[in-house]
């Protein structure tokens, strides 16, 4: 008899009348808990069924709960309740008892789900700032200063350093940043000597009124901080309430995600201060005849006449962009492509740079990117060891895997020299597998197999959801 | 037309959900999948789809940005392959990505459009 555990949350509970039923026609042993009633040992189940908001169980969470409860992870399978009710409300039952069929009849290979946690120590390059010394430091993260000469590579989760030997758990890349300007001036505009910076605005505000001033500010989508936005927000409208000035702002979008930023932004706006989307490729300026001012063409998003509008002030804001850094040089037979440059994938840790274990410090960020450093260095990550597998008689040697492998997880060794996954590393994003022209590779549990056997498990004309 | 949707958990497969809930469907039935990288997606597991659905929609993550670096990457170049295929073999089925961040629909309904030959 089948013993299975289904852990239910709040916004999904079974029916007791399913479960008997289920049990019934099945010979099943069920028993159902929930989040807060977890049993002490999952490993009398023989398997651990979750119930609903499939996306917050993704694969790496599921290792996480097998390493946390002692069980194979090939034996926690989420049922997306949620999507299933939703989407195919209808076919619930049938979807879920064939679920349950296919998840027992997979077979459990002996895989470990692993915590690996790199070295409490880190390596900045190119150099490291007082800034991110300082909150590195607050934290108890170790920094090594690095030699003029030296060479990286990779040991398990943590980056070997030569010619000292010492170990580092992450890297961080502190990047240069150019300043520029989203938009070029003619000359004749910048002898006006009213197109001023954000900083300049600030110490002249501090010393005089702009009374029935017109001021336009410009500021541009990238690279902006929040900082900035909250100096323009807090600057503009200042110029409204206290002097009566007249505040307009072009932007191409307005940044509010950021601690009551949005809150700033909205009491801005309601002091009178015109926020107007443009397209800066379109924006133009020209000196005023008197040379006291300067008149800007724009159109808005909204209404796309060109509206012309005469400012004493232009404020500016500049565009800082990442420059991109080369790591690769550094590494000594490890694969590390390309140039290193921030993500824009909210799905990733954040400054990550893409390569586990290196991270990207933009100016201004070092508390955040200490916290999210902390986090990795003390944590580490849930490996599941034994899932990967190459099948030695297949494998020719062909090195197409240790090419693929965005994570370098693939290893040469033994006497006869085939190709080995190095479980520590491995992401399971089942590239390796894919590629692999003489089919050696195999990743438990999702095979082909696996794959056919749920897409079919719908019918011809019964719609159905399920998660691999 | 019978669509199987493959999403990847990190990216795809929340974009693909909020698609299925906003409700609005154009296909007669869609399946959707999650899986943890598209890089596992082989030639031969499109064409075994292929055999009992009329065309595949796969959403993983932006190309520059994969959780998996060339995950999409490497899908994408496989797509190519298996629709010049079907085009060679006159196969009037499709596999059609779209590349996504979870919670933008916008790019999937663009590929959907393009799996009913109505491209915009």
């Amino acid at each position: 008899m089948n013993k299975l555990l289904w852990l239910e949350n709040e916004a999904f509970s079974f029916p007791d009348f399913w479960i008997e039923e289920m049990e019934r026609d099945n010979g099943w042993k069920i028993e159902v808990k929930n989040w807060g009633n977890k049993p002490d040992n999952f490993t009398e189940y023989d398997r651990i069924f979750i119930l609903g908001d499939s996306f917050s169980f993704t694969q790496e969470k599921i290792s996480s709960l097998s390493e946390e409860w002692e069980v194979n992870p090939l034996k926690v399978r989420v049922f997306p309740a949620e999507e299933v009710k939703i989407i195919f409300p209808k076919s619930f039952l049938s979807i879920l008892e064939k679920f349950i069929i296919q998840s027992l009849s997979q077979p459990l290979f002996p895989v470990e789900a692993r915590r690996v946690v790199p070295e409490n120590r880190v390596l900045v390059l190119p150099q490291l700032s007082p800034a991110l010394e300082q909150t590195l430091k607050k934290r108890g993260i170790d920094t090594i200063v690095p030699p003029s000469s030296f060479s990286l590579q990779r040991e398990g989760i943590n980056f070997r350093l030569y010619p000292s030997g010492d170990n580092v758990g992450a890297i961080i890349i502190s990047p240069l940043e150019e300043k520029k300007f989203p938009i070029s001036f003619s000359s004749s505009v910048q002898d006006t000597r009213k197109l001023v910076d954000i900083e300049f605005m600030e110490k002249e505000i501090e010393k005089r009124d702009f009374r029935k001033e017109t001021i336009g500010f410009i500021i541009p989508k990238k690279g902006v901080t929040e900082k900035e936005w909250r100096k323009a927000f807090h600057l503009s409208q200042t110029l409204v309430e206290r002097d009566k000035a007249e505040v307009f702002i072009l932007v191409e979008e307005v940044l509010v995600a950021g601690e009551n930023l949005e809150k700033e932004y909205r009491k801005a706006r309601s002091s009178g201060v015109i926020f107007e989307k443009v397209d800066f490729s379109k924006l133009g300026t020209r000196p005023t005849l008197d040379m006291r001012g300067i008149e800007v063409e724009f159109a808005t998003e909204r209404d796309k006449l060109k509206r012309e509008v005469k400012v004493d002030w232009l404020v500016l804001l500049p565009e800082r962009n990442i420059l991109p850094f080369k790591l690769a040089p550094f590494f000594c037979g490890d694969k590390i492509e390309g140039e290193i440059l921030p993500l824009e994938n909210p799905n990733v840790l954040p400054f990550s740079s893409g390569i586990e274990g290196i991270f990207l410090c933009p100016s201004e960020k070092e508390e955040e990117l200490s916290l999210v450093i902390k986090k990795y260095l003390t944590e580490g990550v849930v490996r599941e060891i034994g899932r990967g597998e190459v099948d030695e008689e297949k494998c020719v040697l062909c090195l197409t895997c240790l090419r693929t492998c965005p994570w370098e997880a693939i290893e040469i060794e033994g006497e006869r020299k085939k190709a080995r996954i190095n479980g520590e590393r491995c992401h399971l994003c089942g590239l390796c597998a894919s590629f692999c022209p003489a089919h050696a590779i195999e990743i438990k549990g999702l095979s082909l197999e696996n794959w056919v056997s749920a897409v079919s498990l719908g019918g011809k004309n019964e719609s159905s959801s399920f998660r691999l | 037309m019978r669509v199987v949707a493959l999403g990847c958990d990190k990216s795809g497969y929340p974009a693909l959900l909020r698609w299925g809930e906003e409700g609005s469907l154009p296909f007669d039935e869609v399946k959707i999948f999650s899986l943890p990288c598209l890089g596992l997606v082989t030639e031969e597991v499109i064409f075994r789809i292929l055999e009992n659905s009329d065309a595949l929609l796969l959403a993983g993550c932006p190309l520059d940005s994969c959780h998996n670096q060339k995950g999409s990457q490497g899908v994408y170049l496989k797509v190519k392959r298996v629709n010049s295929l079907l085009q060679e073999a006159d196969i009037p089925k499709k596999v059609a990505i779209a590349f996504v961040t979870s919670g933008k629909v916008g790019e999937i309904e663009k590929v959907s459009e393009e799996l009913l030959g109505r491209e915009k």
